[in-house]
C-alpha cells in the first residue's frame, strides 16, 4: 500500500469511529462540555502514541493477510496442548522422594499459615509421590512412569518447573493462562498471534481450537475468544468427528453455486452500505463471508485424518470415527503442515482431586496419561522427522499445579487419593520453535511446595512464547480504552535461559 | 591499630586529589591578567592538598601491611603517592617564597600528571584491572577484543581451565588475584589457590563438605564471612554446582570433563555451558549486510500468483517466500523468484508440482538459509543444482526421490545444520556415507515409532469395594 492510501485509510477509519451511532449517544451524554472540550484536546495531543497502530496496520478487507514480526522468528506455528484441570506435577515432572518419608504425617502450620486453597480445609495430612521417576535419555531428566512413552522423547523438550500463577480455581486460572488475564474481556493468546501474523494459508482459519475429554474448559469459549481485537480473530472450534464446524455445511436444498450467488448477492450491498458509512466492522464481515465460503470446501479436506497412512494412525494411538485426544493431535500436526498459525487443543479430566476414582491420582490420573501419552509423543517425534518441530512450538500445561498434601475437602478424609488445587509451583513443558533440547529449568523445595531458583510467572511464559514468534511482548500492542494494551499486560520477562 | 587507620586511606585520598587538582586549576588560571586575583588562593589550597597528601601517604603505607595487594602492583602506586605527597610539598614551600613564578607552571603541570597516574593505579588496585574501559564504546577499536572463551564441545573441554577459570575470574579474582591477595588468597595462579589463604587451604579435593571455598559461598548473604561479599557479583546457583562438582571429581587441574563422572543435575548445567555452536547458530537468521528493497513489480506479480512474499522482519528488506497458497506453482512460476535472488532467505515450495529444471533458478537463489523442497518433484539431478547456495542452513527433502550421492555433492555447504530425509529411499548406508560428508549437520531420516503398550489401550480400575 502507498503512503498516500495509508493515510486516507486511517482517516476514514477515524472517522468511522466517530460516526457510530455509540460513539454519538456517548458524547451527547457527557454533555456539550465535555464535545467542546473534546475537540480542543484532541488538537493538542502532541504525545500521544501512534505506533500502536502504525506497528501493525491490518487490511480490514483482509484481516488475516500475513504481516512480518518484530523480529526474525525462530516457530511459525503453535500447538498448545492444555491438559484442563490441572495435571499433578508430583505424579508426572517434579520428583520429590522426600515427600515420600512424609507420606502420612500433619502438613507443618508453616504451609498452611495466612495460606488459601480451594478445598483443603484445617491440617491435611502430606501425600507421597503416587508413581515411580527415573532419569531419561541423554539429558537425564527425571520423568514419571505415568508417560511412559514421553520418557523416550524427553531430549526434546524443556521443562519449566517453577511456574507461578496467582488463580486457585480453574476457570479464571485457565483465563489468565490463556488471556494473560484472570478476568474475561481479553483476547486469548491465539487471537494475539493472528492479529500480529495473521494467517499464512488463505483457505484456513488462522486460529484453530479442538476439544477432548468430553467436556469444555471451565472458562468456556473466552479461552479462545478475541476479547477487545477485532472478532475476525478468535479461534474457529472445530470439531474431529461430524460437520468439523458447526454451523458451516449448507442446509437442504442449498447448493453451492446459490451459496456462491447469496454470498456475492450479500456482499455487494455490504460494500455498498461500506462505501456510504466507511464503517471499518462491515469489511470485516465481508470477509468472514468469504472466508466461510471457502472453509466449506477446505475445512472438510484438512480435518480428514482417514487419508493419514495406518502407520502414523498407530504412532498417534487414534481412534477412528471417535472424538478422542489422539485423533486431536494428529489434526494439529495436519493443520500446522498446512500453515494454520495457533492450534489450541483443550483436553479435560486432569483435576485429580481425589472425590471420585476418575479423579484419583492413582486411579483416573494414569488413566488420562495413558490416554494421551502416545498421541503427544508421536507429535514431537513426527513433527521431528517432517523438519517442522524446527519452527513450530509444542506447548503442554495445565493451569495451575497440585498440593503436596492430601486433599481433605472440608476436612474431611476423600474417598480416593488425591492434591487440591497450588497456585505457588507447577510444571509445564514446551518444544522446538528455538528452545533448548532435553532442558529443565527452575527448580522446587524438598517437597514441591514453593519454587527454589527459576521461577516464572504465566506473563514471563507469554512473553517468551511472543519472543519466540518474533515479537517484542512491550510493543506488541492494541490500542482501545484510550490505552495501549498488551498480552502480558505490565509485566513478563522473556526466559533467557531455555532459549537455544 | 595499624589496620584501623589504613582503612582511612580510600576515604582520605579523595580529599588531596580534589584539592591539589583545584589548586593546579587555579594556577593555570592565574597566567591570565584577568584572573591575577586568583594568585593568593593557590598557597592555601597547595598547603591543605599538602597535608591532605601526607596524610594518605601515611595511611597507604599502613594499608599495604596488611598484605592483600600483590607488591608489584603496589609498587608503582606507592611511589607515585609518596612522589605526590613530595612534589606538592616542595610546590607549597616554593610558593612561599615566591608567590608568582612563572616556572611554577611546568611544576604544576608535572603535579597533574603525577596526581592523575596515582589515582588510576589505585583504582586499578580496587577495582581490578580494566574497570575503567570495561564499558567503553567500540573497545574492539581500540583493540581489546572480547575474551570469553567458547566451548565447542563440552565433553572436550578442560573442566579447569574451560569451566572452573571462567567462574573465578568472574566473580573471585577481582580480590584474590594478581592485584589483590585478600586474606592472603591467590586463585589465578593453580599453585597458590592449592596451597589456599593465611588460615589454610580453601578446598579439599574430593571433599566438597569440607571444603572452606564452598562452605564461604554458602553462607548466608548477609554473614560477615560470605563470599563473595555483600554488594559484590554473587555466584549463581549453576556456578555453585559446577565448583562443588569440580571438588568432588577430585580438583583436576588437568582433566577433560568426558574423563569425571556426571550426575544428572550436573549434566543439565554443562548443557546450558555457552557452546560454540549454539552461539553461532541463529546468527545468520538475517544477514549482516544491508540489501536494497526487492522491485514492487516482481513482488506484485508474485502476490497475484498467490505466492506470499514477506520481509523476515519489520523493516527488513530481506525477504521469505512461501507457496502454501500456490500449490499448483511450477517450473516457470519459480522463475519469477530470479530478481529476489539478492533478497530472498527463506523459501517454501512444500507441496507444489516442481521439478528438477526448477533447479536452475534454485541455484540462483545463493543468500537462501532455508529451503523446503519436501513432497515436491525434485530428484537427484535437482539437488546437485543446489551447490551454489553457500549460506543454506536447512534442507527439507522429505517426501522426494533423492539419492545420498546427490546429497553427498553438496558437501561444499559449510553452513548445513539440518537435513531432513524422512520418506525418501536412502538406506542406512547411504545415511553413513552422509554423516561423514556433513560432520556438523543434524541428519534427521526419521521413521519413529511410539511402540504399543498394553496399558496404553487399558483402563486402571479402582479396586471393588465389598
Amino acid at each position: 500500500m502507498t503512503p498516500p492510501n495509508d493515510l486516507f485509510h486511517e482517516a476514514r477509519h477515524s472517522h468511522a469511529r466517530f460516526v457510530t451511532r455509540r460513539h454519538f449517544l456517548r458524547q451527547c451524554t457527557t454533555g456539550m462540555g465535555a464535545m467542546a472540550l473534546g475537540s480542543l484536546v484532541v488538537g493538542c495531543n502532541l504525545f500521544s502514541r501512534t505506533e500502536a497502530t502504525a506497528d501493525t496496520p491490518i487490511d480490514l478487507s483482509n484481516p488475516m493477510a500475513p504481516r512480518p514480526p518484530h523480529f526474525p522468528a525462530k516457530a511459525k506455528a503453535v500447538i498448545y496442548l492444555h491438559m484442563a484441570g490441572a495435571p499433578s506435577q508430583l505424579e508426572l515432572f517434579d520428583y520429590k522422594p522426600e515427600l515420600l518419608k512424609l507420606d502420612g504425617q500433619d502438613c507443618p502450620p508453616s504451609l498452611l499459615e495466612g495460606k488459601r486453597f480451594a478445598f483443603i480445609r484445617g491440617v491435611p495430612k502430606m501425600l507421597a509421590p503416587q508413581a515411580q521417576f527415573r532419569p531419561c535419555g541423554e539429558s537425564g531428566i527425571f520423568l514419571s512412569d505415568y508417560l511412559p512413552h514421553l520418557q523416550t522423547a524427553v531430549d526434546e523438550i524443556t521443562l519449566l518447573k517453577a511456574v507461578t500463577t496467582d488463580q486457585f480455581n480453574h476457570a479464571p486460572a485457565q483465563l489468565f493462562m490463556h488471556s494473560g488475564s484472570p478476568r474475561m474481556g481479553r483476547p486469548s493468546l491465539g487471537s494475539w498471534v493472528t492479529y500480529g501474523l495473521g494467517s499464512q494459508n488463505s483457505n484456513l482459519p488462522g486460529f484453530v481450537v479442538l476439544t477432548s475429554g468430553g467436556k469444555n474448559p471451565d472458562a468456556g469459549t473466552s479461552v479462545w475468544g478475541s476479547g477487545f481485537l477485532p472478532s475476525v480473530y478468535q479461534g474457529v472450534q472445530c470439531r474431529s468427528v461430524g460437520e468439523p464446524v458447526l454451523f458451516l455445511d449448507n442446509p437442504d436444498g442449498m447448493n453451492r453455486e446459490l451459496r456462491q450467488a447469496s454470498i456475492n448477492a450479500i456482499n455487494a450491498v455490504n460494500q455498498l452500505e461500506y462505501d456510504e458509512f466507511k464503517d471499518p466492522e462491515i469489511l470485516t464481515r465481508i470477509a468472514q463471508y468469504e472466508m466461510a465460503f471457502k472453509m466449506q470446501i477446505s475445512v472438510p479436506a484438512v480435518m480428514n485424518i482417514d487419508d493419514e497412512p495406518e502407520y502414523i494412525h498407530q504412532m498417534y494411538g487414534t481412534q477412528k470415527g471417535q472424538a478422542c485426544f489422539a485423533n486431536n493431535v494428529l489434526l494439529a500436526r495436519k493443520l500446522v503442515e498446512k500453515g494454520v498459525r495457533f492450534v489450541q487443543l483443550f483436553d479435560w479430566g486432569w483435576d485429580s482431586h481425589g472425590t471420585d476414582a476418575n479423579l484419583a491420582i492413582d486411579i483416573g490420573l494414569i488413566n488420562k496419561c495413558r490416554q494421551t501419552d502416545k498421541a503427544v509423543t508421536a507429535l514431537l517425534l513426527d513433527l521431528k522427522q517432517r523438519g517442522l518441530l524446527a519452527e513450530t512450538l509444542v506447548i503442554w500445561g495445565g493451569e495451575f499445579g497440585r498440593t503436596p498434601m492430601q486433599e481433605n475437602r472440608e476436612n474431611k478424609k476423600n474417598p480416593f487419593k488425591g492434591r487440591d488445587h497450588h497456585v505457588e509451583c507447577f510444571t509445564i513443558w514446551m518444544a522446538g520453535g528455538g528452545l533448548k533440547r532435553g532442558y529443565s529449568y527452575g527448580e522446587t523445595d524438598a517437597i514441591g511446595y514453593a519454587p527454589l531458583s527459576g521461577q516464572v510467572s504465566v506473563h514471563d511464559v507469554h512473553a517468551t512464547i511472543l519472543h519466540l514468534l518474533g515479537f517484542d511482548h512491550e510493543n506488541f500492542t492494541y490500542q482501545f480504552q484510550g490505552r495501549p494494551f498488551r498480552l502480558t499486560d505490565v509485566a513478563g520477562e522473556v526466559i533467557k535461559e531455555i532459549i537455544a | 591499630m595499624t589496620q584501623f587507620l589504613g582503612h582511612f586511606h580510600p576515604l582520605l585520598v579523595h580529599l588531596p586529589t580534589g584539592i591539589l587538582l583545584f589548586a593546579i586549576l587555579l594556577q593555570w588560571l592565574s597566567r591570565n591578567k584577568k584572573h591575577a586575583a586568583l594568585q593568593p588562593a593557590i598557597r592555601p589550597a597547595l598547603f591543605c592538598g599538602m597535608l591532605g597528601a601526607v596524610a594518605s601517604v601515611i595511611t597507604g603505607l599502613l594499608l599495604s601491611q596488611n598484605g592483600e595487594y600483590a607488591a608489584s602492583a603496589l609498587n608503582a602506586h606507592k611511589w607515585l603517592g609518596i612522589a605526590v605527597a613530595l612534589t606538592s610539598s616542595f610546590f607549597y614551600f616554593w610558593k612561599r617564597k615566591a608567590p608568582s613564578n612563572k616556572k611554577q607552571n611546568f611544576l604544576a603541570g608535572f603535579l597533574f600528571v603525577l596526581l592523575t597516574s596515582t589515582g588510576h593505579l589505585g583504582g586499578t588496585l580496587t577495582h581490578g584491572e580494566g574497570y575503567l574501559t570495561q564499558h567503553l564504546p567500540f573497545r574492539n577499536w581500540v583493540g581489546e577484543h572480547e575474551t570469553a572463551r567458547h566451548i565447542s564441545d563440552v565433553e572436550e573441554a578442560q573442566v579447569y581451565q574451560d569451566v572452573v577459570v571462567p567462574v573465578l575470574q568472574a566473580k573471585c579474582y577481582v580480590c584474590h588475584g594478581p592485584e589483590k591477595q585478600k586474606g592472603g588468597l591467590r586463585m589465578d595462579v593453580a599453585a597458590e589457590f592449592q596451597k589456599g589463604g593465611k588460615d589454610g587451604a580453601v578446598f579439599i579435593a574430593g571433599r566438597p563438605e569440607a571444603s572452606e571455598m564452598l562452605d564461604r559461598i554458602s553462607l548466608n548473604l548477609s554473614d560477615d564471612d560470605h563470599m563473595p561479599p555483600e554488594g559484590k557479583p554473587q555466584l549463581t546457583e549453576n556456578e555453585i554446582a559446577l565448583l562443588r562438582w569440580w571438588i568432588a571429581t577430585g580438583a583436576s587441574f588437568d582433566q577433560k570433563i568426558k574423563e569425571l563422572p556426571k550426575t544428572n543435575e550436573i549434566k543439565s548445567v554443562l548443557a546450558s555451558l555457552p557452546l560454540q555452536g549454539s552461539a553461532e547458530k541463529f546468527k545468520s537468521e538475517i544477514p549482516a549486510e544491508k540489501v536494497e528493497p526487492a522491485e514492487a513489480l516482481v513482488l506484485q506479480k508474485l502476490r497475484d500468483g498467490g505466492v506470499l512474499v514477506l520481509p523476515l522482519a519489520q523493516g527488513s528488506n530481506y525477504l521469505e517466500a512461501s507457496f502454501i497458497n500456490a500449490d499448483s506453482a511450477n517450473d516457470r512460476t519459480i522463475k519469477w523468484l530470479a530478481p529476489l535472488a539478492q533478497q530472498l532467505v527463506s523459501l517454501n515450495l512444500s507441496g507444489t508440482a516442481i521439478t528438477d529444471s526448477a533447479g536452475v533458478t534454485l541455484a540462483k537463489l545463493t543468500q537462501l538459509r532455508k529451503l523446503h523442497l519436501q513432497h515436491t518433484g525434485i530428484t537427484a539431478a535437482g539437488v546437485r543444482q543446489l551447490q551454489t547456495l553457500a549460506q543454506l542452513q536447512y534442507l527439507n527433502l522429505v517426501g522426494t526421490k533423492v539419492t545420498a550421492e546427490s546429497i553427498a555433492t553438496l558437501s561444499g555447504l559449510k553452513n548445513l545444520q539440518q537435513l531432513y530425509l524422512y520418506q525418501t529411499s536412502i538406506d542406512a548406508a547411504g545415511l553413513a556415507q552422509l554423516r561423514e560428508v556433513f560432520p556438523k549437520a543434524m541428519i534427521e531420516a526419521g521413521g519413529y515409532m511410539v511402540a504399543t503398550f498394553l496399558t496404553d489401550t487399558t483402563e486402571v480400575k479402582p479396586p471393588k469395594v465389598p
